[in-house]
């Protein structure tokens, strides 16, 4: 008795094994495209960026994920000018970007960079240099993201014509002294890049190949019907 | 009779003499009123420096011979003065925007630590199109500030002096939108203290029963010499 239940539950797992990598072998293959594009933004932006929609064709869109960053760079020259006292320098540098997303709402971000300087006494020399004044090269980048999943907010990303996304953004300088008395330059650029990526399920055109039952399951069905033909002559011979 | 007459004239000296002093003391301090009276010491000042600076000022201790010291205000004045100029080398197509903010302040310390602040701030902001330059947009910012002390006034009192040091401190940040800015700061700032004495006079002397007795005798004598002499 307890022999035929055996084999009737090692029947019911050789079928089970056999479903399971039916499900395996019809998995779609998941793909990605990217889109990039990159603007030099001005002291204020205000512009449009255009990125290329998902093409239904090439499978079915589970995913996009848009990223943003702002770069920063830009130079720094301070030179304390007071004759009666040493001080604090700073120079910050920062931008902002805000993208209009085609699901609605906004993605933004913004980069920082900045330096700081303890300066002697007036040196004498307007120079940005000396004990009393600096100059430095400084940068800085920020990414922010956003994802999308739900059916509705794809849809958005789907189509032919590219998107069209306003762009805005400004950027600006910070200086700081703590004598009341400093000559100041700066300059500075700003960057945006602006990357869509579309995760999408390709369906798989080619055969399963592994659709003949692997040697070690034809083992196992194997050895279950031996046993249930062991357990049918047993059954005669009684 | 004229050793009587000149013995007369000795006494009226005399009272004189002992009167001279209370009307000496009225003279100095002319308002006897029950609320007191008040010096004020002569300004002491620290002209336009670039801070940050310090300086110790000195002023008079409260004669006490004068009176009962009940009060001293310290009054600390001053100002700060900031030039600033700008030029925008953007494009000349463009506006950029900057501002300045000023802050300073003046802080008086006596000996015991005790301080006085005044603490001035001011900014303006401007729009700067590119290629031009803005040159001598001036805050000035003057500020006052009282410290009044009532009590434990022993170190105000005596023939000597009492340090105040009075420090001037100044900062600045400018914040714009050019992407290529220069500017200048240049920032000078002064003080100025006053100390006012108030105190309670030392009561006037009305003149005393002795003196008094003392003329009436003088002026009887000196009638009964005339009065002789006829």
């Amino acid at each position: 008795m307890n022999l035929r239940n055996t084999a009737t539950a090692l029947g019911a797992a050789v079928l089970m094994a056999a479903t399971t990598s039916a499900h395996a072998l019809s998995t779609t293959e998941i793909r990605t495209s990217v889109y990039e594009t990159s603007v030099a933004a001005a002291t204020r932006l205000n512009t449009f960026v255009d990125l290329a929609r998902f093409d239904s064709s090439l499978g079915t869109l589970n995913a996009v994920l848009i990223e943003l960053t702002d770069t920063i760079q830009g130079k720094v020259r301070l030179e304390n000018m007071s004759s009666s006292s040493a001080g604090t320098l700073g120079g910050d540098l920062s931008g902002s970007l805000t993208l209009a997303l085609p699901t609605g709402g906004t993605l933004g971000v913004v980069a920082l960079a900045s330096t700081s300087f303890v300066a002697s006494k007036a040196d004498g020399v307007a120079d940005y240099a000396g004990t009393a004044g600096f100059t430095r090269d400084v940068s800085g980048s920020a990414t922010n993201q956003a994802s999308f999943s739900a059916s509705a907010d794809l849809q958005q990303f789907i189509g032919t014509t590219p998107l069209h996304l306003s762009l805005t953004g400004n950027s600006g300088f910070l200086l700081t002294d703590t004598t009341g008395n400093v000559l100041q330059r700066v300059t500075k650029s700003t960057g945006a890049t602006v990357r869509v990526t579309y995760t999408y399920a390709v369906p798989q055109l080619t055969p399963p190949t592994s659709m003949v039952p692997e040697p070690g399951t034809w083992a196992l069905f194997a050895a279950g019907m031996g046993m249930i033909g062991m357990l049918a002559a047993r059954r005669r011979a009684g | 009779m004229n050793k009587l007459a000149a013995l007369a004239g000795a006494a009226l000296s005399a009272a004189l003499l002992f009167a001279l002093p209370s009307a000496q003391a009225s003279l100095l301090t002319p308002q006897v009123l029950p609320s007191g009276s008040t010096l004020t010491l002569p300004t002491l000042s620290v002209g336009e420096t670039q801070p940050n600076w310090s300086s110790t000022l000195q002023f008079a201790q409260f004669d006490s011979s004068l009176g009962t010291l009940n009060k001293v205000t310290l009054s600390l004045s001053g100002h700060v003065r900031s030039t600033f100029n700008a030029t925008n080398y953007d494009d000349p197509s463009t506006t950029s925007t900057f501002s300045n903010l000023l802050k300073g302040s003046l802080v008086g310390a006596l000996a015991d630590g005790t301080e006085i602040t005044a603490q001035f701030s001011g900014s303006e902001d401007r729009q700067l199109a590119g290629g031009d330059s803005y040159a001598g947009l001036e805050l000035v910012r003057n500020e006052f500030a009282d410290l009044v002390l009532d009590s434990q006034l022993g170190a105000f009192i005596g023939s000597g002096t009492v340090d105040f040091l009075l420090k001037a401190n100044a900062s600045s940040s400018v914040s714009g939108d050019a992407d290529d800015f220069e500017g200048l700061v240049n920032t000078l700032s002064s003080g100025q203290l006053v100390v006012t004495y108030a105190y309670t006079a030392v009561t006037q002397d009305v003149p005393e029963p002795g003196a008094l007795a003392l003329v009436g005798l003088a002026l009887a004598a000196a009638g009964l010499a005339r009065r002789r002499s006829r």
